[in-house]
């Protein structure tokens, strides 16, 4: 498993992935930033939105990035999903497994090294969301020394973890879903139409899809609302989706003829 | 390298169905160490199949088979001493050639050091730092022979490697495939292309529909098909007199044009050369010309298989 993370690193440490990965993880950090803190209305508004009262609390600091990373579910999965997918259709996953025949360290190890670089990604994320929303706090007169007190760096490693633990989730779902589905096209499709429109047209008709859907329970850890369920629960719940999807992708690439 | 008494492939009764289709039946066949090892038949016959099963891509349906000694159950047991190439080559189009080693290195337990070493054997030396995305089809075949090599095999398996090549390339696959075999590996190459097996190959097996139709020293294959001598005649009444002469004098044979095509039946083709050479200045026909005339591989190959494919 050791070798296959290495391995994957060589594969993720090419200058040009890296630098597009900074300048997008940069970009929506600025971007959440923005639309957070300048989109804000103060709680008394009763409108949609940022609430300017969340940020001018103790963990107000990353609250721009969670609330936007609550959103990036669909393109999680997708990626996630079509990250495992086209190992098969592009015949590498044939080419690594005749140096490493065991399937679920060689999968294990992979995705424990993309899970690394998204840990760097999101740290660097999270750290420039915090700078905008220096930046643009005092356009909107909120303090920012508290949020690197002790317990605003707190608040902000929590949501880091939240953000990691959201991440992972995706990460697993999609990869179960990459080697479920054969074909990288539908499980893209099925990745993208399950996250985006099943679960929020769902969510919004049938107030239990909440409590009950994968999506909604990872986007309920960053950004409750006001049905969610409570984090023990929604995490309960989760782990259960976690193992079933893993349980189901470990004995199918056990047992799938690898053809392609 | 180990000296080992085992067949370095061992197949015995191997099948594979997919529902209601076999595509590997009750394969049994074996490639002796040391040689080079040509793995034809039509499309279709279950070559990939076979060979995707001895590296553990493919479960078999029933069977068992042994590579370097170790039962295909275990393709941990001896992965590490094999170099394969199954279905063309599967490399990150992102990554340059040298990269790409780098990952398969990693990932096997190979010495990175190796990798320019290979890059030179498959002449790659000067583009291992292109992308592979930019390579052309001759280049990712020999990467792919490249990452064969990686690891220092005992044994390499090639599925078409020349798939795809114009002639050069093809030229240059043959080369490439000698020189390995000179580093004394034991190599089995799939191919449907005979002309290319016969040039490079000293063990023979031939599967049709999924099952062995021969295996065995390509020397010895080709020498059970008759030999003819074809004596070319002055016309085409020259030849006919000629064809039945030879006919009444108890010698197989058949014309065609100015051609009389007559079976060696067990004697050598000089001997009988001159015997027909003087057996018709006898009767008064001039020949023209007389040469030995053997089928081509692909020719047997087509008549032992029933032309399929």
């Amino acid at each position: 498993m050791r070798r296959a993370f290495r391995a994957e690193l060589i594969k993720l440490a090419r200058p040009r992935l890296l630098t597009l990965a900074a300048v997008a993880a940069i970009l929506f950090a600025v971007g959440s930033a923005a639309a957070g803190i300048l989109n804000a209305q103060p709680a008394s508004a009763h409108a949609d939105g940022p609430v300017l009262d969340g940020f001018a609390r103790a963990d107000g600091g990353s609250l721009a990035f969670t609330m936007a990373a609550s959103f990036a579910g669909a393109f999680l999965l997708a990626v996630f999903a079509g990250a495992v997918g086209v190992e098969f259709s592009r015949g590498t996953l044939r080419t690594l497994l005749l140096r490493q025949p065991d399937r679920h360290r060689l999968l294990a190890g992979k995705l424990g090294a993309v899970l690394a670089f998204a840990a760097v990604a999101v740290a660097v994320s999270l750290a420039a969301s915090v700078a905008a929303s220096v930046a643009f706090a005092g356009s909107r007169g909120l303090d920012v020394g508290v949020w690197f007190t002790g317990a605003g760096l707190r608040g902000m490693a929590r949501d880091y973890g939240l953000v990691m633990l959201a991440v992972t989730g995706w990460a697993l779902l999609g990869a179960a879903i990459g080697v479920l589905v054969p074909s990288l096209p539908v499980a893209l499709a099925v990745g993208v139409g399950w996250a985006g429109p099943v679960e929020q047209v769902f969510g919004e008709a049938w107030g239990p899809a909440t409590r009950w859907f994968p999506g909604l329970l990872l986007e309920s850890l960053l950004d409750p609302d006001p049905g969610s369920p409570g984090s023990t629960r929604a995490l309960v719940t989760l782990g259960c989706y976690c193992v079933v999807a893993v349980t189901a992708a470990v004995v199918v690439l056990r047992r799938r003829d690898v053809t392609s | 390298m180990t000296d080992t008494p085992h067949p370095a492939v061992a197949l015995n009764g191997l099948t594979k169905r997919y529902g209601g289709r076999t595509a590997v039946d009750r394969l049994t066949m074996h490639v002796p160490v040391g040689v080079v090892a040509g793995f034809v038949g039509p499309n279709g016959a279950g070559k990939t199949t076979a060979m995707s099963m001895l590296l553990g891509l493919i479960r078999p349906s029933a069977g068992t088979a042994e590579v370097l000694g170790e039962p295909i159950s275990r393709p941990g047991a001896y992965l590490r001493r094999v170099g394969a190439l199954v279905e063309g080559p599967g490399f990150y189009p992102a990554l340059t050639g040298a990269a790409n080693l780098r990952v398969l290195a990693t990932i096997g337990g190979h010495d990175p050091a190796r990798i320019p070493t290979v890059l030179a054997e498959v002449g790659l030396a000067a583009r291992g730092d292109d992308r592979y995305g930019r390579y052309s089809l001759g280049m990712k075949q020999r990467l792919g022979i490249a990452a064969t090599l990686l690891g220092d095999p005992e044994l390499v398996i090639l599925d078409e490697p020349t798939n795809g090549l114009d002639p050069a390339g093809m030229a240059e696959m043959r080369q490439i495939i000698a020189a390995i075999a000179a580093q004394g590996r034991t190599i089995l190459v799939s191919s449907h292309l005979l002309g290319e097996v016969e040039q490079v190959c000293d063990w023979l097996i031939i599967i049709n529909r999924g099952t062995l139709a021969y295996q065995g020293p390509t020397a010895q294959f080709a020498a059970r098909a008759g030999a003819r001598l074809v004596a070319l005649a002055a016309d085409h009444a020259e030849a006919a007199r000629l064809a039945d002469l030879l006919t009444t004098a108890g010698h197989t044979v058949d014309r065609a044009g100015d051609e009389v095509a007559v079976d060696l039946d067990g004697r050598d083709a000089p001997s009988l050369g001159a015997h027909v050479n003087r057996f018709a200045h006898d009767r008064g026909i001039v020949l023209a010309g007389l040469r030995e005339q053997r089928p081509s591989l692909e020719d047997q190959v087509l008549a032992l298989i029933g032309g399929a494919g």
